[in-house]
């Protein structure tokens, strides 16, 4: 063992230690690399998406403040530029019209390196003279115009004559990075193609429509901030002071679709972020830290001839601490560098299905990760030296001499001898192994139990996910198209394709707020005729979430259950919306958007006709074949097709559901390295056990048999109490994941009960299978010797 | 044939660590009577712990035959030499080796499960006089009475050969005698071949036939043709 020759011997000593238990220090790197990624990588995912965007925006100047009216003239720019409150003010005339079969957005505004929502070219050049335009490069609903394509258009008011136009450049505005819905007032509803035109070739044009402004030092703030908030609050208190009788109408990035949906998502992530990290964390710690406590426990000889040599306490336990310090520290130094490059770049990554986006760029949000990770560390060197100096407090005589096993204890089960007498010996001896080490047990259990919740957490975040879009647009919501109608339009036009009086139903309906101290919750208020109060249910099913029992609408104000959530009122309450008290009557199943539905005497508004809910079964066809004709239907403002709608909540949810399978396959790994590590240290522990067994003529596959019936009795009751900690876990998280116009579906699929039970088996096994072959080389000639 | 039930017949074992080659056992040669008490003698590193390993089926030989009661250990493939440790050697450790968390009884009936013609575990606790203990997890048992417990669990398999390694090493003088006696008496009771292992010399005493081993050969057998009781033993 040591010779007393200096320090050569001592750290001959140490190395081998690791060397001997190598599958052991393998097994706590791991551990704790997996634990220390997925937290650095978690936690710092969304900061530094937030924190490119951010830096994106600023570089492509973006607007803090649009302000729009329908003429705005050189003296207001002027005013608002003495306002002192703008860095830079860029006018503009915007509008939205229908072009060579398009719904546009048009700009006329200078284009140039220095204005704010600089259109960036990324193909061509800028235009030369009146006849020449640059568009928005494509997205999802942006349509792909390659340069040198003339579109002829007249524009109303603007330049009326038609035209041609042609296309010399495409361009990035930072305004626009999402991919999804652009929405307008026209046409379908949302944006086929965004037009710049350069201002300064249209000489006749001497007035504005838009202020692109960006707020003084804004720059510097983190546009999600608190702080950003407030400095644009107060430039738009400013404004709107200058802005007074003169109809306008000023606009923060609050009402940018593309940041919304982005500050959406990230927030997401990060409600996943913390808790799931944290969690798995704590399983990964507390493993590591059983494992610290029984190497020191099974090395009592070591210890003990240590000691006799006249070895400090110190010095004895440094191997220990050195043994954790050197794994765990490996093991961290590897996880915070992978997870900090690698997560963030795979999450991010999927994001550009959804946006334009800029390179990720990493910031040092190491905080989270390097707090959670220090405390693994100290925790498990905690308990190292807890342990060793427990061990070391006994005299070496009595280190020297085997440990006095434990008293047998007899398990409650034998108190129950119509049971007890029934069972085979083997199985007898089983359960008593298991109940012999209380710790070891509840260890054991509880590691097994951390990996079980956090697979079925998963894959329950998944159904909560996958559910939001089943349920919601096929159970929930039933119509195939929304119609927006002008109030003045009579029923009449839409005739000849409405065939079927059941299949469409007219609604008034009006967005707004529902205002509260919290928070303010958007809603949308649906109103049908008293007369009609039956038949909302054929185009949106009225229920509560978990009876599923149907709710009459002639009864009262029903609210969806978002709103519930987010403002936390039940039935019997009262709320505002649009200047009106309303009582709740009932809360629905709802899970995107928000909704108040009643009918016209409970609402106090006149009823109008806004919008026409219409089934398939009304029309001549299709909604998805004579969508366009519906939309061009004189009187049709807007025309939303259900199945478009259901692909564009799909989609954010694609990316959630990718950190989720992240999450799940973490878990998974996570989770055979803790059973490998389990079954390792039962092996390496009962060395002794086993061969005598052998030696008494046990075959290899029984001896896989007494030690394996153990670890499938403690994955059984750690994976049973796995899945009740899932559900505690998964309700937990579910909540954080709410978003105020987004409720998560809250039905587990029994699959996923199934799943995360029988994962933990599998992983149990291929361990087991692994491990056969450890079991099949232990020496019989260990049964001869005293101690290792 | 008479005193031929146990033979080694030039037995060679060499264990190879990369390019050395030690030769533990060159050679061996000697043969025990059935119902024969034995002693192999021999200091450490002699080599005799190689000799139990072999005759215990838990290690395989170079060369050479060794034949317990016709027949022959070196033909044996690792699946047969499990059911030969399984159902025709008892094997009593040094260091007990019982199950802690089984009581005296269940650690008899740990081996008697799985073996064919085992004997009846509770009567075995008897005569090894152990009867009012069988309850007793081994903490709550003295060293003698562990090692009894171990003798039990290898007669309870009614095993053709009885294998003790320095049975003896971990238990105090009067204990040690007693245990002895207790092996003695068993062998011949019941006919039944005892073979120990071990370097205290007063064993050969009480044994019948004495191997005494050295530098991994026999050096000599003696023969002792009037055993003493080994209460009478004194080392």
């Amino acid at each position: 063992m040591v010779k007393n020759n200096g320090k050569g011997s001592y750290i001959k000593y140490i190395t081998r230690g690791i060397k001997n238990h190598i599958g052991r220090f393998l097994a706590i790197i791991a551990i704790t690399a997996l634990g220390a990624a997925f937290i650095t990588g978690l936690s710092t995912t969304a900061p530094n998406m937030r924190a490119s965007i951010d830096a994106y925006l600023d570089a492509r100047t973006a607007a803090d403040i649009i302000i729009k009216a329908p003429y705005l003239s050189a003296d207001d720019i002027a005013a608002l530029t003495d306002s002192g409150y703008a860095d830079k003010i860029t006018p503009a005339i915007c509008l939205d019209a229908d072009i060579d079969g398009m719904s546009a957005r048009l700009y006329y505004l200078t284009l140039g390196e220095n204005i704010v929502n600089k259109p960036v070219l990324l193909d061509g050049r800028l235009p030369n003279n009146h006849n020449e335009i640059v568009v928005e490069t494509s997205g999802t609903y942006i349509k792909n115009i390659a340069v040198g394509t003339v579109l002829t258009f007249g524009v109303a008011n603007i330049a009326p004559v038609s035209a041609e136009y042609t296309v010399v450049g495409i361009v990035s505005n930072a305004w626009y990075f999402s991919k999804e819905k652009e929405l307008t007032y026209i046409g379908r509803g949302y944006l086929d193609t965004i037009i710049y035109f350069d201002i300064s070739y249209y000489e006749s044009l001497n007035f504005y429509t838009d202020a692109l402004i960006t707020v003084k030092d804004n720059a510097k703030l983190d546009t999600f901030s608190d702080r950003y908030k407030e400095a644009t609050d107060e430039a738009i208190q400013a404004f709107e002071a200058l802005g007074e009788n003169k109809d306008w109408y000023i606009s923060d990035r609050e009402t940018n679709q593309s940041f919304l949906t982005f500050r959406e998502n990230a927030n997401k992530i990060e409600a996943i972020s913390v808790v799931f990290p944290v969690f798995f964390l704590l399983v990964a710690t507390l493993v590591v830290l059983t494992t610290m406590t029984r190497t020191v426990n099974e090395e009592r000889l070591s210890i003990g001839t240590l000691k006799s040599l006249g070895y400090s306490d110190f010095k004895i336990a440094s191997k220990y601490i050195l043994y954790a310090l050197f794994s765990s520290l490996i093991g961290v130094a590897f996880g915070v560098i992978s997870g900090f490059r690698l997560l963030p770049a795979v999450i991010y990554n999927t994001f550009s299905t959804m946006f334009h986006l800029p390179e990720l760029s990493y910031g040092f949000y190491f905080g989270t990760g390097l707090i959670s990770s220090g405390v693994m560390v100290i925790s498990i060197l905690g308990a190292t030296v807890y342990s060793a100096l427990h061990t070391l407090k006994e005299t070496s005589a009595a280190l020297l001499r085997p440990k006095t096993p434990k008293a047998g204890k007899r398990i409650l089960l034998e108190k129950i001898p119509f049971i007890w007498k029934h069972l085979k010996f083997k199985y007898k001896s089983t359960l008593r192994n298991v109940f012999r080490y209380k710790k070891h047990f509840f260890m054991t259990i509880i590691g097994i139990a951390g990996c079980t919740a956090l697979v079925f957490a998963g894959l329950g975040l998944k159904d909560s996910a996958d559910s939001i879009t089943k349920v919601q647009y096929s159970e929930i919501l039933k119509y195939d198209v929304c119609l927006g109608v002008d109030g003045s339009m009579p029923i009449g036009s839409l005739s000849e394709y409405l065939n079927n009086s059941d299949g469409y139903i007219e609604t008034f309906q009006k967005m707004g707020y529902i205002l509260s101290d919290k928070k303010d919750v958007p809603a949308t208020l649906i109103v049908v005729r008293n007369a009609q109060a039956q038949n909302l249910n054929d185009f949106i099913t009225l229920r509560e979430r978990k009876s599923k029992s149907p709710i009459k609408l002639t009864d009262g104000v029903i609210i969806s259950e978002g709103i519930s959530v987010q403002l936390g009122i039940k039935q019997g309450d009262t709320f505002v919306f649009d200047g009106r008290e309303y009582t709740v009557y009932k809360i629905s199943e709802n899970y995107v958007n928000n909704y108040i539905y009643m009918t016209e005497n409970y609402s106090g508004f006149a009823f109008e006709t806004t919008h026409i809910f219409v089934k398939d079964s009304a029309l001549s066809g299709n909604a998805d074949q004579i969508n366009e004709s519906l939309s061009a239907l004189n009187g049709v403002s807007t025309s939303e097709l259900l199945s478009e709608t259901k692909e564009v909540f799909q989609r954010p949810l694609l990316q959630i559901n990718f950190v989720i399978i992240i999450i799940i396959v973490s878990a998974g790994a996570l989770a055979v390295i803790v059973i490998y590590n389990l079954t390792n240290v039962n092996i390496e522990e009962r060395k002794k056990e086993i061969a005598a067994l052998k030696v008494l003529g046990y075959h290899d596959r029984e001896v896989a048999g007494y030690v394996y019936r153990e670890t499938a009795i403690l994955t059984l009751l750690g994976s049973i109490a796995g899945l009740g900690l899932g559900v505690l876990l998964l309700e937990y998280v579910v909540k954080l994941m709410d978003g105020i116009n987004m409720m998560m579906g809250r039905h587990i699929t029994p699959l996923s009960f199934i799943l995360a039970f029988a994962a933990t088996f599998l992983f149990t096994s291929i361990v087991g299978v692994f491990m056969y072959g450890k079991l099949k080389k232990i020496d019989m000639n260990a049964s001869m010797k005293d101690m290792e | 044939m008479e005193g031929q039930y146990v033979v080694f017949e030039n037995v060679t074992k060499i264990y190879k660590t990369g390019e050395t080659e030690i030769r533990a056992n060159d050679n061996v040669n000697f043969h025990i009577a059935e119902g024969e008490f034995c002693a192999i003698l021999g200091a450490s590193g002699a080599g005799k712990s190689t000799i139990l390993n072999l005759l215990g089926g838990m290690d395989v030989l170079s060369s050479g035959t060794i034949t317990i009661d016709g027949r022959n250990l070196a033909k044996l493939n690792l699946k047969q030499l499990t059911d030969y440790r399984r159902n025709d050697v008892g094997f009593v450790f040094q260091f007990y080796n019982i199950m802690p968390n089984l009581t005296a009884l269940e650690n008899i009936e740990l081996a008697t499960e799985i073996c064919k013609d085992s004997l009846d575990a509770k009567a075995i606790l008897g005569d090894v006089g152990l009867d009012d203990r069988a309850n007793n997890f081994p903490a709550q048992l003295s060293g003698g009475e562990q090692q009894r417990v171990s003798i039990a669990r290898a007669i309870a398999k009614n095993p053709k050969i009885l294998l003790c390694d320095e049975p003896t090493g971990a238990l105090d003088y009067e204990t040690g005698k007693k245990i002895l006696k207790l092996l003695r008496d068993f062998s011949k009771k019941s006919n039944k071949t005892v073979i120990i292992v071990t370097h205290n010399q007063a064993i050969k005493a009480i044994a019948d036939r004495i191997i005494h081993v050295k530098n991994g050969s026999v050096e000599s057998i003696e023969i002792n043709e009037n055993p003493i009781d080994a209460e009478m033993l004194e080392w």
